[in-house]
């Protein structure tokens, strides 16, 4: 399983050629992916995923996360728009 | 075309989430190996996988490619740094926080260099964006400390 990082990192490449090319275009193919990102890494910290240590969330990383999203939006939207 | 449009979000979603689960899985890796020979496995396993899909469906050798230029072969030197530095810090600082900075240095950078080809256009809201970006790693950091 510790091998199959390789295997995620290929398909993700795959998924996004096909999405980048259709209605999501770059601007929400990159977008979606940010939160798909940004929802799994939570989810991952919180329950100690795939043998890592489990991580409390706390408040500063909820502010630091929303505020680091919501700048990636505004910048990825700035010339989609 | 709704229809199209929800089975391309998952999609989307869905390389969002191999993405950090790429990260844990090679983080993880690390701890027993270093975070170099995760990345170099990462690769042989990814290229073999790769190998054997364009085999099946064609398209490995696209027409032009010995007119590349030598910088377009960067790219996977790149990765290896990417995918080792992102091994590094996932067991030090956590899947959050790691995807959460490596997004900001991704967007900041991709900021910078479209500002440096001349594509401008928006450049008052990209600002905004990297400002809020810039607040976001000082909480982060913040957080680090205490």
């Amino acid at each position: 399983m510790g091998l199959s990082g390789g295997l995620s990192g290929a398909v993700t490449v795959m998924l996004t050629s096909t999405t980048v090319n259709g209605v999501l275009a770059l601007s929400g193919t990159l977008a979606l992916g940010l939160v798909g990102q940004a929802g799994y890494s939570l989810l991952a910290d919180r329950f100690g995923w795939f043998g890592l240590p489990r991580r409390a969330i706390i408040g500063a990383d909820w502010s630091a996360l929303g505020l680091i999203m919501a700048g990636s939006f505004l910048i990825i939207f700035a010339r989609a728009a | 075309m709704i229809g199209g449009l929800a089975f391309a979000a998952l999609l989307a979603l869905t390389a969002g989430v191999l993405v950090g689960a790429s990260r844990s899985l090679n983080g993880r890796l690390s701890l027993s190996t270093s975070p170099l020979v995760a990345s170099f496995w990462n690769h042989i396993v990814g290229f073999v996988f790769l190998s054997t899909v364009a085999l099946a469906f064609g398209g490995l050798m696209p027409d032009g490619l010995p007119d590349a230029p030598w910088t377009a072969w960067l790219g996977g030197t790149l990765g290896v740094i990417f995918v080792a530095s992102g091994s590094w810090l996932i067991v030090r600082i956590g899947a959050t926080m790691t995807a959460i900075l490596v997004i900001a240095g991704q967007m900041i950078s991709g900021v910078a260099l479209d500002f440096a080809i001349g594509a401008r256009e928006g450049l008052a809201v990209q600002a905004t964006g990297v400002a809020l970006i810039i607040a976001g790693m000082a909480l982060a950091r913040r957080r680090r400390r205490a």
